[in-house]
């Protein structure tokens, strides 16, 4: 069977320096992933998959049809290659949810079990749930990578600079990748 | 629910959209050559002119197809993830009602 340590040994997408230092912060999930997720972008001026924007409008078609809309945090789930401007029209982001707002909701709602949902949470056991552990300005959320919203590629890139709070390391980065990867790919059996 | 190569195929063109190659470029690049222009983008071009010579860059990790990466990201998948979920009917009640309270229609 395949260790963890193989597996990342086998992604030539991980660089080989990198290697070592990214399977030890894997093996000790999610003890410390607030140390390593975020970094610092190697280009201020470029907006890169999974940085985190605030206050962006955001909206879907509910069960209703109707259009509702909020204003939130978002993560920017597009390749960083088509976020490059003129490089497309649209760009793709998900919201992000506070653990705040979220517990307070359940509590509100009476929901049970809360403590388990929040720790299932931290410990990214739902396929659509990226954890966020909190950061300067960010409190404690998670993406929700069932739901996508369209900005236009203009737009994102006429504001990112003034909104974005926090972008990916690159060992955060490899995460978010596997995780979005394992998402939208994964095989689920009659079993799961 | 079967695991046969078309649906294999069919879910690597849904991941490949998203999976970018930034970790090929770990380290600020300059360049003459047009490939320059996609720095950012994070492609880092294994050629460049210097002093008018044409000099070839070894990668520090060999050029990867999509597949391969995204089929090594998921052997890693996986293995972290291996104890994932979907969300029960009542946590899918709390998140839908969770973004009615926020959201309002337009």
């Amino acid at each position: 069977m395949m260790t963890l340590e193989d597996a990342i040994k086998r992604a030539n997408i991980i660089l080989p320096e990198h290697k070592s230092e990214f399977t030890s912060y894997l093996q000790k999930l999610p003890q410390g992933i607030e140390k390593w997720l975020y970094g610092t972008p190697d280009n201020p001026n470029s907006l890169y998959q999974g940085d985190i924007l605030i206050d962006l409008p955001v909206c879907f078609v509910n069960e209703a049809g109707d259009v509702v809309k909020g204003i939130d945090y978002v993560a920017m789930i597009s390749n960083a290659c088509d976020m490059q401007p003129n490089r497309k029209e649209t760009v793709i982001a998900s919201p992000i949810v506070r653990f705040s707002e979220y517990e307070k909701h359940l509590r509100d709602t009476a929901e049970k079990g809360i403590d388990n949902k929040l720790m299932d949470i931290r410990y990214n056991k739902f396929f659509n749930r990226f954890y966020l552990p909190s950061n300067g300005d960010l409190q404690e959320s998670f993406i929700d990578f069932s739901k996508m919203v369209t900005f236009n590629s203009n737009y994102a890139n006429s504001i990112y600079s003034q909104k974005r709070l926090l972008s990916l390391s690159q060992h955060g980065f490899y995460f978010f990748l596997i995780k979005l990867t394992f998402h939208f790919a994964r095989m689920e059996y009659p079993y799961s | 629910m079967k695991t046969t190569p078309t649906k294999t195929i069919l879910l690597t063109m849904v991941a490949l959209p998203f999976v970018s190659f930034q970790p090929v470029s770990d380290k600020p690049f300059q360049s003459a050559l047009l490939e320059a222009k996609s720095d950012s983008c994070q492609f880092r071009p294994n050629f460049m002119i210097v002093n008018g010579n044409l000099i070839e860059i070894p990668f520090s990790s060999e050029p990867t197809s999509e597949i391969e990466t995204i089929s090594s990201l998921l052997e890693i998948g996986n293995i972290l993830f291996k104890d994932a979920r979907n969300e029960t009917p009542a946590e899918l009640e709390a998140m839908r009602s969770y973004f009615k309270s926020k959201y309002k229609k337009v």
